[in-house]
């Protein structure tokens, strides 16, 4: 029972982020289009859709939270206010509050009450000041259900009403009620008991079973009260009870005791002095006497102390492992025609499959062609559903995207600097996970572009520019990967300020005349930053080495243009999917191999005079006019080749990170989609191999890591460079 | 949470026996002349030789990968492991997968002979021979009947060759 509601409360988890990043992203429109009421509305609507959801799992400092948030906006979507810049800081500081206090309740951890209560005073006193009057009188009174009296006298009552059986068959509905409780005071806390409901069989459908305990403040007095309940009075249940004011502290303490009850069951220590069986200094002496079991063993000399502590030490490991898998469980929204199309092309494969077992049990020669044509429909068929299947793990690039208004908005502020950001391409679909990981690597060459890329104002306004900069976010398809690129009309990288940096780390010796895409690279090293001071920012020269190793460890590349005093991009080059890759199977002797297809420019057969050495050893091969080095693939994985002559072997022309090699290999067999199996997962990784694959024949072959191939070379000195 | 435990509670629990050597039930194998043996609660399955994979720049007791529905699993040649002369593969060479802490591998022996069942009585804790054999890897010497049989630790046999960095290995002479 308890799993079912768990699983409903990610629901609500899931559903509040969205709400939340509908509020933040209609906010920071807000501040540009102060009086668009239809987007008012559209936060309104999100704000109450957490608000009613909340109350519903009772999540009652989220929903009064939210509740607050949404009576200023409720004034403003009615114009009994306006959207000032104050306003608009306040509602978004307030949106980060609640996104803590959602994040808190899913993990348990403890909330920042202090924040909470600030926040949910300056959303009142705001809601309240120089309002009309009775929205004033009746929105102050929201900001403190907590408190039971405040200023004017007010008073909050607990009311239990359990109503008479009879209720709906005299045609009375519950809900006048409360409508008219509500015109009176402000109700809270409505809690609904289902407690004498009957299972479904027996259940009467004109018996009320119902009783709701709720919360009203008033001023009025309790007579006004239980007159509103006239009507129904007979029979019915009902108590009105004046709150003895309860302090926050109390209030608080009440929640903490409330949730920790539901959460664990009690001890039987705690059942038994409970049960008046022992008293308490009873039960303290009998645990004192309790023994861990790892002290009980040592003393049996079963175990020695030091294993003990080991022992100890991994289930602390995995006490760990286990709450980080528990918050990496995610799910993913899927469109509903996109699981309609899978569910009907698995039909045809079923299809398919019986004509094919059909034709099989009476296999005739004379049959073949049949055959050969039911095997090419049902490799359409694996292809489509295979492609469908990676297709329900994309999802648009737009949920990484959406972070960044904001932050550039906040970076902004405390910059000093007038930044516009302009985002393109959000509908691009890449992988779920790719999209998860890019967020922190985007947020660091945002937040770089910004405080480094970008001048301020008046240095843009000498030098001829627009006092605005521009950050702009644009991702794009191009062939088989996702491009992103981080742009901005800044000052661009200085030449000189790197390569003096790079002189006095010794990355370059003094001497080097360094090429241009040398030189830009070394912005990713690590503690490499040639900002004069360091701000919060960014400037510590991490960050841009974290951005490369998040981009590689996705199988992506990072690349940088850039003009002096025009501005810089950073290009991130992605796979659309880290499960499967188009490769091309190649053969070295005995041995297959898969080269992954993306990195492969052209492969050729070489030609004599084509290929040149260097200090007799180094080799090149000449095409058209650019010199390339020759990696032997043999000699790098130390396999028997079936030639060792270039000539009568294919290179294949391999681009990785920017540089070109031509790896020789014996034969080209083919392409084909491999499914990428993890060598880490039984083994270690391997240098040169990005996985593994199984081929058609069932053995295992291995994909080719073009890099580290190359750096392989290296170290063995095969390659002149 | 009923009372059928989990695969992690079930391999924490092979660990256990594992490291305990109460006696039990082992799973015995030949080299050459030589006596065998494995917990068999160590081990998943027992398969015919088949063709393997090479890995490149790798120890040469690891044979090379092998496909075993859809995982990938390392096979070490438990011969050259312990450097004893290699001989040819028979009808009866198989691979041994065991689960070494959470990974697959499998150990390719000359033949499987038995399950015997050997008492905690029955075992005695290896001998030192000094510098000329390393016996790390052993848990204790078992007899059954006439036999002995040694126990081997699998975690410390394996365990080395499936974390180890294997830039360690890299072939700088292949360059002549």
């Amino acid at each position: 029972m308890n799993n079912d509601f768990a699983q409903f409360q990610e629901a609500f988890f899931e559903e509040a982020a969205e709400h939340l990043a509908v509020v933040e992203e209609g906010l920071l429109e807000l501040e540009q289009h102060p009086g668009d009421v239809d987007l008012l509305n559209k936060i309104f609507r999100s704000a109450h859709s957490i608000k009613g959801t909340a109350g519903m799992f009772g999540f009652n400092a989220v929903a009064q939270f939210t509740h607050k948030m949404e009576t200023l906006l409720d004034l403003l979507r009615n114009g009994q206010k306006a959207v000032s810049p104050s306003i608009a800081d306040l509602l978004l500081k307030a949106t980060d509050c609640l996104k803590t206090l959602i994040q808190s309740t899913k993990s348990g951890a403890a909330v920042d009450d202090e924040t909470v209560q600030r926040l949910a005073g300056e959303l009142a006193s705001v809601s309240t000041s120089d309002s009309q009057m009775s929205a004033a009188n009746v929105h102050r009174k929201v900001a403190q259900p907590v408190s039971a009296e405040n200023g004017n006298g007010d008073q909050t009552y607990v009311i239990r009403w359990t109503p008479p059986e009879w209720l709906f068959r005299r045609g009375l509905d519950p809900l006048q009620t409360f409508k008219e409780l509500k015109s009176i005071g402000v109700l809270t806390g409505i809690t609904l008991d289902m407690s004498r409901l009957p299972g479904l069989e027996c259940i009467d459908p004109e018996t009320c079973y119902l009783s709701w305990t709720m919360r009203l403040t008033t001023g009025k007095d309790l007579k006004v009260i239980e007159s509103t309940f006239e009507f129904v009075r007979e029979d019915s249940i009902l108590s009105i009870e004046p709150v003895k004011t309860a302090s926050k502290e109390e209030y608080a303490q009440r929640n903490a005791e409330a949730s920790s009850e539901k959460e664990t069951p009690k001890q039987l220590g705690q059942i038994l002095v409970e049960g008046g069986l022992v008293s308490p200094g009873e039960l303290d002496r009998a645990l004192g006497q309790q023994k861990r079991v790892g002290e009980i063993l040592i003393e049996q000399k079963v175990v020695t102390q030091q294993q003990v502590e080991q022992a100890l030490q991994k289930q602390r490991q995995q006490e760990s492992g286990a709450q980080t898998k528990k918050a990496d469980a995610t799910s993913i929204r899927v469109d509903t025609a996109k699981i309609d199309k899978l569910i009907n092309l698995v039909g045809e494969l079923v299809i398919t499959q019986s004509m094919l077992s059909d034709l099989g049990s009476r296999f005739e020669m004379r049959q073949l062609p049949v055959l050969l044509e039911r095997m090419v429909e049902l490799e359409r068929n694996t292809r489509e559903i295979q492609e469908r299947v990676m297709s329900i793990r994309m999802l648009p690039i737009g949920t990484a995207f959406s972070r960044f208004p904001r932050l550039v908005r906040d970076l902004s502020a405390k910059t000093g600097k007038k930044i516009q950001l302009i985002l393109s391409g959000e509908e691009t679909e890449l992988d779920k996970t790719v999209i998860e990981s890019i967020g922190d690597p985007l947020t660091h060459l945002v937040r770089n572009s910004a405080d480094h890329g970008l001048e301020p104002p008046e240095e843009r306004l000498d030098n001829n520019k627009q006092e605005v900069g521009t950050i702009r976010l644009n991702a794009f398809h191009e062939g088989g990967n996702i491009c992103i690129t981080v742009e901005d009309d800044g000052r661009g990288l200085d030449r000189d300020k790197i390569l003096a940096k790079a002189h006095k780390q010794g990355l370059i010796g003094e001497n080097d005349k360094p090429t241009d895409d040398q030189i830009w690279p070394l912005i990713f090293k690590p503690g490499f930053s040639t900002a004069e001071k360091i701000t919060d920012v960014s400037g510590r020269g991490v960050g841009m080495d974290v951005v490369k190793r998040n981009i590689e460890s996705l199988g992506g590349t990072v690349s940088i243009k850039t003009t002096k005093g025009k501005g810089t991009t950073f290009i991130l080059k992605l796979p659309l999917t880290l499960a499967i890759i188009d490769g091309m199977t190649v053969r070295v002797g005995k041995e297959t191999y898969i080269v992954p297809l993306l990195s492969i420019l052209e492969s050729i057969q070489p030609k004599a005079e084509s290929i040149k050495t260097v200090v007799g050893k180094g080799e090149l091969i000449n095409v058209r006019n650019t010199y390339i080095p020759i990696v032997r693939l043999y000699e790098v994985f130390a396999s028997e080749p079936q030639y060792t002559d270039p000539k009568e072997a294919i290179l294949l022309i391999l681009e990785t990170e920017g540089e070109r090699v031509a790896v020789m290999v014996d034969e080209i067999l083919g392409q084909q989609q491999v499914v990428i199996k993890s060598m880490e997962q039984n083994f270690h990784k391997v240098e040169g191999i990005a996985g593994a694959t199984i081929l058609g024949d069932g053995r295992v072959g291995f994909i080719v890591d073009v890099r580290g191939v190359l750096e392989i070379a290296r170290h063995s000195s095969l390659v002149a460079t | 949470m009923s009372g059928v435990p989990t695969e992690k509670e079930f391999k924490d629990l092979r660990r256990h026996v594992a490291s305990h050597m109460d006696g039990g039930q082992f799973l015995t194998f030949s080299l050459g002349e030589e006596l065998y043996g494995v917990d068999i609660l160590r081990v998943q399955e027992i398969k015919g030789y088949t063709a393997v994979t090479k890995i490149p720049n790798t120890p040469p007791y690891i044979k090379g990968v092998l496909n075993l529905r859809g995982t990938i699993v390392p096979i070490v040649e438990l011969r050259t492991k312990f450097g004893m002369p290699t001989i040819d593969y028979t009808a009866f060479t198989v691979i041994i997968v065991v689960v070494v802490q959470d990974k697959v591998m499998g150990l390719v022996v000359d033949a499987v002979s038995d399950v015997l069942d050997i008492e905690k009585k029955d075992i005695q804790s290896a001998p030192d021979f000094g510098n000329k054999v390393d016996v790390a890897f052993l848990n204790g010497i078992g007899k059954s009947g006439d036999k002995l049989v040694s126990l081997l630790d699998i975690d410390r046999l394996l365990l080395d060759s499936a974390a180890k960095d294997s830039s360690k290995d890299l072939p700088v002479a292949a360059a002549a």
